[in-house]
């Protein structure tokens, strides 16, 4: 049987996963090697419905993984349609609410999870408006109307 | 329905079969136009099975309006969707996003260095802060290094006095996908010299024809598609001559330079005669004269690449073909004798590639295993002789493929994939260009010049 490790949400919520999984985050594979995951690791700034998501894509990316590798021989039959249905999968994944984007964002950099990472940023960016940008990164406006007017000059073609 | 506006407003749903009522209230309407809700209103005025409909706005704006929309693949009728979710995430208890004034900068680059150059450039007019944020040199190097993880397709062509550039990911032999929408970065206005094209990390080199004080000159110029920015270089000077350049970039000191030779005009020359190299960097660029103990005479400027900092161009010495090799960061030539005639050089899986054609036999691709021995390995192509004909961009890749495009635009534009282990061709259309520009589907154009690894490069903005 593979080695359980036990994750811990802000709320206090435990959640078991195969070391396997929890291998896919860079901070957790670090904390393994050096033997100090005993008792369960405590993610105090990563919550439950957050980590119930990170916990399912690492599940499924380990899955894809293993199944590259035991189609290894037919490759080139089988491991392209593998990529485009992780893809596929990757999309649905992210088909959430912007909070819940923006919590798995900084979860996936916390736990140092690439993939996750990087398809959280995309997505959270996407066809975004300079308001909404604003918006997410609850910044606030600097630039006096004229100013503003001048830097969306300045940079029209990406308004095109 | 209840004719009137009052609250609470309701609409009622009797079901003719079942005989049975059922009512919805609709809510919120005196808010959004702030009206008292106690009061009373006049006549409400329902219309069922209404659908959003943009046909009769001028079809240049509604393509406009959907293209801004759906630019990062976002359906019209998401947007909606996306903003109240915006909204109500002020009021979520589990955003913890919501005291993101705090959010890290490392995690602000970690975020944006991920986007395309056009995203970026929306985000500088976010605020002041990111604006010199995103300008830094510093974001450009780590911006640089995630764009290089995810080399494009570059392709550009000119339409109504302005070049057009697309790129697509770069796909392979594998990818089971016949159909790709190219992403539209922007059009470039400028009067460019067709011969000249050349791309090297993102930046394509080129010569564009200005007016300079009433004269039509070529000038060299730099131009970032992905930025739109376009770098004048220093002419060189050469009377009578003609000039021969290259762009080269050296991935250790990661700089571009650019080296260019000079050849006599009208004259039957044997050699070149000087060798100028500009470095692009800080301050204004500037041509260093460099030696060449090897005299040479550079063949034309479509039989040049630059593959991990070495220049590779053909030329011939004492009417000997050679393959002249330039070393990007020590500036020093090296040649290899070869005893065939050449169509073109590609990037095969990182090494040189000559394509050679061959009129008794196949095609055949040879590969430099070895500069220093000057070691090749051959490989037959089993394609039709017509494809050297129609086609003018060819390139290969690190999965062992050559790769062509149609040279004009037509509708179908296709890419081809070989696949020179197994000896098959299969083609992806590119689709949706003539959209994005506004174009006439059924009209040809003129040439497209298509650019492998394009990587989106920050790098020398002002």
């Amino acid at each position: 049987m593979s080695k359980k490790i036990i994750f811990e949400s802000s709320e206090g919520e435990s959640f078991e996963v195969d070391e396997a999984v929890a291998l896919e985050c860079q901070t957790i594979k670090n904390m393994i090697e050096d033997d100090c995951t005993d008792g369960g690791i405590p993610l105090a700034n990563v919550n439950s419905a957050t980590l119930t998501k990170v916990i399912d894509y690492c599940k499924k990316h380990v899955e894809a993984a293993a199944a590259a590798e035991a189609n290894a021989g037919d490759k080139d039959i089988y491991g392209a349609n593998k990529d485009i249905e992780l893809k596929t999968w990757d999309e649905e994944f992210v088909k959430v609410d912007q909070p819940l984007l923006f919590d798995l964002m900084l979860a996936a950099n916390f736990l140092i999870i690439p993939g996750l990472l990087d398809l959280t940023c995309k997505t959270m960016m996407r066809g975004k408006t300079v308001l909404q940008i604003r918006e997410i990164f609850h910044i606030k406006k600097d630039y006096t109307d004229a100013e503003e007017a001048e830097v969306r000059k300045e940079n029209a073609w990406a308004f095109e | 329905m209840t004719w009137r506006w009052k609250k609470p407003f309701y609409v009622y749903y009797y079901n003719v079969e079942r005989k049975s009522v059922r009512r919805v209230e609709i809510q919120g309407i005196e808010e959004k136009v702030f009206m008292d809700p106690a009061a009373h209103h006049g006549e409400v005025f329902t219309f069922p099975n209404h659908v959003e409909n943009l046909i009769y706005l001028h079809s240049q704006t509604i393509a406009k309006i959907v293209m801004s929309l759906e630019k990062y693949n976002i359906p019209v009728k998401h947007l909606k969707i996306i903003k109240g979710h915006t909204r109500s995430s002020k009021n979520s208890s589990t955003y913890v996003g919501g005291n993101s004034e705090t959010l890290p900068i490392d995690l602000i680059i970690e975020i944006l260095k991920r986007l395309p150059a056009k995203a970026i450039a929306l985000c500088r007019c976010v605020s002041k802060e990111w604006d010199s944020l995103l300008s830094s040199p510093n974001f450009a190097k780590s911006f640089l290094t995630s764009s290089s993880t995810r080399p494009q397709l570059l392709f550009t062509f000119e339409f109504k006095g302005k070049w057009h550039f697309f790129s697509s990911p770069q796909l392979h032999f594998n990818e089971n996908i016949s159909v790709v929408a190219p992403d539209y970065h922007m059009g470039v206005s400028g009067d460019w010299y067709k011969e000249v094209c050349l791309s090297a990390n993102g930046f394509v080199y080129l010569y564009e024809k200005q007016m300079l004080k009433g004269k039509m000159e070529r000038v060299p110029v730099l131009c970032n598609p992905s930025t739109g920015q376009k770098i004048p270089l220093p002419k060189v000077r050469a009377k009578n001559n003609e000039l021969r350049s290259f762009l080269g970039y050296d991935p250790i000191e990661k700089q571009f330079k650019v080296l260019c030779m000079t050849v006599t005009k009208y004259r039957r020359q044997i050699n070149s005669r000087e060798h100028h190299v500009l470095t692009l960097g800080k301050g204004n660029p500037s041509w260093r004269k460099i030696e060449c103990e090897f005299p040479h005479f550079p063949q034309n400027y479509r039989k040049g690449i630059c593959i991990n900092g070495i220049l590779y161009y053909a030329a011939h010495n004492n009417f000997i073909n050679v393959i002249a090799c330039f070393n990007v960061k020590s500036e020093k030539f090296r040649f290899i004798h070869i005893d065939f005639n050449f169509w073109t050089l590609i990037n095969y899986k990182g090494k040189l590639g000559v394509l050679v054609r061959d009129y008794s036999d196949n095609n055949q691709l040879w590969v430099l295993d070895d500069t220093e021995k000057g070691k090749w390995t051959k490989h037959i192509l089993y394609f039709p002789n017509m494809i050297f004909w129609n086609i003018k961009s060819v390139w290969g890749t690190d999965t062992g493929e050559v790769v062509w495009a149609q040279w004009c635009w037509k509708k179908p534009f296709y890419v081809y994939y070989y696949n020179v282990e197994r000896k098959s061709v299969r083609r992806v259309e590119i689709q949706g260009i003539e959209e994005k520009v506004f174009m006439d589907p059924a009209a040809h154009h003129g040439e497209v010049f298509t650019f492998p690894n394009h990587v989106e490069n920050l790098m020398f903005r002002q």
